[in-house]
């Protein structure tokens, strides 16, 4: 709980006025609310007073209307004040977790579900808002009220004040009671309800094997039984909530009964004697009743206040795993601002790197220099270290101090803009946005590139990744949105648009992680003629599992359970008759099955 | 805000939401409640009861205030007394009576919840798998589960309430009638003007709800795709571009809820407003009447009437300020309701025929006869699945309304007693032979044969009585691991369970286990390993004793012990039945009596390993590529 309060302090302060401003609109209405109630009160009496005048009694509404007119726009500021901050902060305290977000790294997202940190930032965050709002709000009334109503009432006569709250002493002990009983059974229900859910999930997904065993009737009486167990543990639930409301309502009344059977001590029907001698008129007894109400319900808010501040703390404790979370990689004291640029050049020295967790390296030993503008070409069975290398280069993950060096600079020295607005690098598994298919082309460029400029290296780029003709295809063309509300692209065409996103990028490093995979052999060979120009530019590294995508490059290194195993060009490779060339003869073959199964 | 935002989805749900009402659905619901009309009406009976001694109680209130008060003598005191405690009976009566009426809506909205939920699950079990291959199971599983929860909050709360409430309205406005028609009149005007503003409210916080709905699913849906593609967000350098649009996002929903904040904000001092309008209503006339009275004669109010009145006035408002959520309630439950019947209505399309043949033991042969089958089916398909499989084929270049063919003209004929491998590239229709084997599916063209007749003959339970089978991913159940080798069926005993346990190599690694064959299966089999699985699922074919097993090997890596142990398992099962099996392995094309070579939806070799090895068509180069290697080693 102090660790929410610590923690909301910074966003609370900034809105400080607001908050007094609120407790004064609280305070205002609660004033004017209880002298309304007891207005009401003296109108009767003065209605019933031999000498009525029928000024005195307009007097006494057209006051009690003042009384409700002011009350009710104090009412109205009071919630946009207090509730409406709420509000403000929950976007502020969003904000700053998605910023947060940004900052952290792949290794956090590798191990983190998306469900999980999308629960933080929505539901999480509400629940904290919910403590910041209502959860002040409430008190804050609370605390108002209780004091100006209890002086009301006990300024008038202390006796019958006291008869009144005597069956409120049983309240706190009757809430307590049904709150806990309420809990437990509908922990009870929650607890078989996602038992139950999981057992209907699982034969949702079991459906084949019931269906092939002709399983239906004993899974339907499984289920039933489940079935009649929620109702039954839901009827028991409802037994105590159905009780709930009622018994205050009871305790309520009691309440009434209470001063209506004490009173008539404490009564008088003279006006000016009842002034003097702290006796009540009839009118004040009505008053009475009137308050009576003020005093009962903020009390019942009580235990709401106290279950939303416990969820509030709860959801602060998750938001914390996150937020505590330190970036894995940041600029910091060795970062060097003097290199503000890259032009390519890629060296790695004796890198061993063993990813966070895992028990063997996935890279050991690795050398290896390549001018900038040259291509590199890595390829090796599925798990060999090749993707590694290309995200260590990336510094998606970070390398050992003095293993990967840039331009003679280890790159753990360079600014992370700087670095990653070096580097452009495509992944097997390719991400593209739900946003329009140029949106996503132009991902890699800066705001100020003009629009024309952006058009022609959008569609230069798709022309390169061959995914010009299938984008004109759409039905908006560049304008197509794509994704889940928009059109789906096969795995192939998602993976050519990412590629043209890289290519649009213009960084001077490219790096291809088995960019092909989806896209058949002879597209593979458009793409790679159209990129020709592109690598002759710019330092490129094509990792693949196919030779076909590697054969061209000035280099090639054949990794095998993260050691180099084989390095030289394709041809000196080929003569080696080692691993590379059972690859090699192993793709031939596979290709010829392929033709064989008519493709 | 910006389109994409504002796609088919959410248009979908809005169009969703928004009928309050629907006399179909209501319908359909009422026959659910039907059964337990009695207690309904039992209900309802208590309800007016409720409501009755509600009403009383001020009236006791407004007699001790001018009867007794404000001077009570000691005579007097005595029934003053009893006064009270007659009004503490009435107090308490009504906690009973409303307890009670709680209690039995509960019970029948339990019920009735029960029984609709039960039909569900019923449903779900009778329809055809075609139907799970094209709905996510999250669906399925909300329609069981929440959409029935919203239901419950309607039968067991919402209509209850309603119920009271304008039984306690109709109750106050009779009572008000009674007492002076006059002032009724005057109070009945401020109903109205209660009703418009709850109306207003109504509306307005339903359009800002909407809003904060679409623009959260706005936000998340945006939140979820960075988080998805954090990796290309931050090596393009991003972060400050979609810090500024996530902000947007967030901007626009924290607008949609201040919206909220605004109506709220708005709605209690009016209806704390219109209560003191009602209160000084009463104020003035009652200051008019009692001064009239001194002119013209008459029965004058008393300051128990005020308090009288100021109680109904209370009660009065709480009911009709209250209706606004009520609406929601309702609007949802509607919407719930409406997609339950739409899951009930499902066409079961594979019907058995009215006069089912008994289905015989394996004697001739099981045969496909130039079956041609598709899973897009076009006829009984929605006009959305209809526009996503248009627009699927025109992605991928396929001729509008393409049957995309999954098996073309496949005939195949298993004897009893033969071992026939299914080998191909994946995707060339193998697993779907078994799908029809088991009639999960009903082929389009062609026909499916079990001793020379049509399955479509037979009843589906009775024609699967006969087969196992065993997919490649092995599904278990929560549950014992004998539970899931006998799987509910009471007729297999733990001997036999035992003894198919043996016979297939399972039973040294579950004795290994700390409860043996009452250990229990955790989160669908986390604890065991892929291969132990595998045996669990053989165990399971063998225990039931199929005439025709039908096996899809898997593919996934498995230790080399248990690897060992699967073999002979199925080298085992295949010596003493009929078999057909989708096979990986090369032990087990080999030990087969026949192999079928798929390739693209059609079978392109046929023979036994040897026949086809000399042939050097496209076996002899799929056996080169997977098992050569392994051969070398």
């Amino acid at each position: 709980m102090f660790d929410l309060l610590r923690f909301l302090y910074p966003y609370c302060r900034r809105y400080k006025w607001k908050y007094v401003w609120g407790v004064v609109t609280v305070i205002v209405t609660n004033v004017l609310m209880v002298r309304a109630n007891v207005l009401v009160g003296r109108t009767v009496d003065a209605i019933f007073r031999p000498d009525m005048s029928a000024a005195g009694v307009a007097g006494n509404i057209a006051l009690i209307a003042v009384c409700v007119a002011v009350g009710s726009i104090s009412l109205y500021m009071q919630r946009i004040l207090l509730i409406g901050t709420s509000r403000v902060i929950e976007y502020e305290l969003r904000n700053d977790f998605f910023g947060h977000l940004m900052r952290l790294s792949a290794s956090f997202f590798d191990r983190s579900k998306t469900g999980d940190i999308l629960a933080r930032a929505t539901s999480d965050i509400e629940q904290i808002r919910m403590a910041l709002g209502p959860g002040i709000l409430y008190p804050l009334t609370a605390v108002a009220i209780l004091p100006t109503t209890l002086w009301a009432m006990f300024s008038a006569s202390w006796p019958v004040a006291l008869f009144s709250l005597a069956p409120m002493l049983l309240l706190p002990l009757v809430v307590s009671l049904m709150a806990n009983l309420t809990y437990k059974r509908s922990l009870k229900v929650q607890e078989h309800y996602s038992d139950f859910s999981g057992r209907i999930q699982e034969s949702i997904t079991g459906i084949r094997v019931v269906k092939a065993y002709v399983q239906r009737e004993h899974e339907l009486e499984t289920l039933n039984e489940g079935n009649r167990r929620n109702a039954a543990l839901n009827l028991e639930l409802a037994k105590v909530s159905a009780a709930f409301h009622p018994t205050l309502m009871t305790l309520f009344v009691l309440g009434t009964i209470s001063i209506l059977w004490n009173a008539n001590n404490y009564l008088t029907a003279d006006a000016a004697l009842a002034a003097s001698t702290k006796m009540l008129t009839k009118g004040d007894l009505l008053s009475f009743v009137l308050l009576y109400r003020y005093l009962f319900f903020p009390i019942l808010r009580f235990g709401w206040v106290i279950s939303a501040m416990q969820r509030a703390a709860a959801s602060m404790v998750r938001l914390r795993l996150i937020w505590d979370q330190k970036p894995a990689i940041q600029d910091t004291g060795e970062t060097d601002v003097s290199l503000d640029r890259v032009e390519g050049a890629i060296e790695i020295r004796n890198l061993t790197f063993t990813y966070p967790k895992a028990i063997r390296p996935s890279l050991v030993g690795v050398n290896l220099k390549l001018g900038a503008g040259r291509t590199l070409g890595i390829v090796g069975p599925v798990g060999c270290g090749k993707s590694t290398l290309g995200r260590l280069i990336a510094r998606l993950y970070d390398p050992p101090e003095n293993t990967v060096f840039l331009d003679g600079h280890d790159v753990r020295r360079y600014p992370l803009a700087v670095l990653r607005g070096a580097v452009g690098i495509v992944f097997q598994e390719t991400y593209l946005f739900s946003d329009t298919v140029r949106e996503n082309i132009r991902f890699g460029l800066s705001a100020e590139v003009s629009d024309e400029d952006v058009d022609r290296r959008v569609r230069e780029s798709a022309r390169i990744a061959a995914v010009e003709e299938e984008v004109e295809r759409l039905p908006n063309q560049y304008d197509t949105i794509l994704g889940e509300r928009g059109v789906n692209l096969s795995g192939g065409q998602k993976q050519r648009v990412s590629l043209a996103r890289a290519v649009a990028s213009g960084r001077p490093i490219l790096i291809l992680d088995d960019a092909f995979a989806s896209v058949d052999t002879h597209t593979e060979e458009r793409i790679l003629r159209g990129l020709r120009d592109v690598m002759k530019e710019r330092t490129t590294i094509l990792i693949s599992h196919r030779i076909s995508t590697v054969q061209l490059a000035d280099e090639i290194i054949v990794l095998e359970e993260g050691r180099i195993a084989e390095q030289g060009t394709h041809a000196e490779l080929l003569k080696k008759r080692g691993l590379y060339y059972d690859i090699y003869e192993r793709q031939l073959l596979e290709e010829s099955v392929e033709e064989a199964n008519g493709r | 805000m910006s389109a994409p935002w504002k796609g088919a989805g959410a248009q979908y749900e809005e169009s969703e939401l928004g009928k309050v009402f629907d006399g179909r659905l209501a319908r359909r619901l009422w026959a659910y409640m039907r059964p337990h009309a009695r207690w309904i009406v039992v209900a309802i009976g208590l309800a007016c009861g409720a409501a009755a001694l509600r009403i009383a109680g001020p009236w006791i209130a407004r007699y001790i205030i001018d009867h007794f008060l404000p001077t009570v003598t000691s005579e007097k005191r005595h029934a003053l007394n009893l006064v009270c405690l007659l009004y503490v009976l009435v107090v308490l009566g009504n906690l009973g009576v409303q307890v009670a009426m709680g209690y039995i809506t509960a019970r029948v909205g339990q019920s009735a919840i029960y029984e609709l939920r039960r039909d569900i699950l019923e449903k779900l079990h009778r329809l055809p798998l075609r139907f799970f291959d094209r709905t996510p199971s999250g669906r399925l599983l909300t329609r069981t589960t929440s959409d029935v929860s919203v239901l419950y909050e309607m039968f067991g709360q919402g209509v209850v309430d309603i119920f009271t409430d304008v039984i306690l309205l109709l109750g106050i406005l009779l009572a008000w009638l009674f007492f002076d028609w006059r002032l009724a009149i005057l109070l009945f005007l401020t109903g109205p003007l209660l009703a418009i503003t709850s109306y207003n409210f109504r509306i307005k916080a339903r359009t800002a709800y909407r809003a904060v709905r679409l623009r959260v699913a706005a936000m998340n849906v945006y939140l979820s795709e960075v988080i998805n593609g954090m990796g290309t967000v931050q090596s393009f350098n991003r972060e400050s571009v979609c810090q500024k649009r996530y902000a947007q996002l967030n901007l626009e929903y924290s607008d949609a809820q201040f919206e909220t904040v605004r109506q709220y904000a708005r709605f209690f001092p009016l209806v704390d407003s219109i209560s003191f309008l009602a209160i000084v209503c009463v104020l003035a006339y009652g200051a008019w009447q009692v001064g009239g009275v001194r002119f013209h004669g008459g029965k004058p109010l008393t300051p128990g009437d005020f308090f009288l009145y100021f109680q109904y006035i209370n009660w009065f408002f709480m009911p009709i300020s209250s209706l606004a959520e009520r609406y929601n309630v309702f609007q949802a439950a509607m919407a719930s309701s409406e997609r339950i019947f739409h899951l009930l209505d499902e066409p079961e399309e594979m019907q058995d025929p009215p006069a089912p043949l008994p289905v015989e033991s394996l004697k001739t042969s099981v045969e496909l006869r130039d079956v041609w089958f598709s899973y897009l089916k076009k006829e009984g398909v929605s006009a959305v699945e209809k526009k996503e499989q248009e627009a699927g084929s025109l992605l991928y270049g396929l001729a509008n309304g393409s049957e995309q063919w999954v098996l073309k003209g496949v005939s195949l004929r298993v004897k009893r007693g033969e071992t026939v491998a299914l080998v191909g590239a994946t995707g060339a229709g193998k697993s779907t032979v078994i799908n029809l084997v088991t009639r999960l599916y009903d082929v389009q063209k062609g026909a499916v044969l079990f001793n020379d007749r049509d399955v479509r003959q037979y009843a589906q339970d009775d024609l699967r009585r006969r087969m196992a089978v065993v997919l490649q991913d092995v599904f278990l159940f929560s549950g014992t691991i004998e539970d899931n080798i006998r799987l509910g069926n009471r007729e297999i005993t733990r001997e036999q369970v035992e003894r198919a346990a043996r016979h297939v190599n399972a039973h040294t690694f579950i004795e290994q286990l700390p409860k043996g064959y009452d250990n229990e299966v955790l989160e669908r089999g986390a604890t065991l390993s892929t291969g132990q699985k595998q045996l669990l699922a053989f165990a399971r074919a063998v225990a039931f004793d199929p005439d025709l097993l039908i096996l899809d090997e898997a593919t996934a890596n498995i230790d080399t012990e248990t690897e060992a142990l699967i073999q002979d398992a199925l080298a085992k099962i295949m010596h003493e039945r009929t078999c057909i099996i989708v096979a990986h392995r090369l032990s087990t094309i080999q030990n087969a009596d026949r192999i079928l070579v798929f390739s693209h939806g059609t079978i392109h070799e046929e023979g036994t390993h040897q026949d086809l090895l000399q042939r050097d068509g496209l076996y002899r180069k799929l056996y080169e590529l997977q098992y050569a290697n392994l051969e070398k080693s």
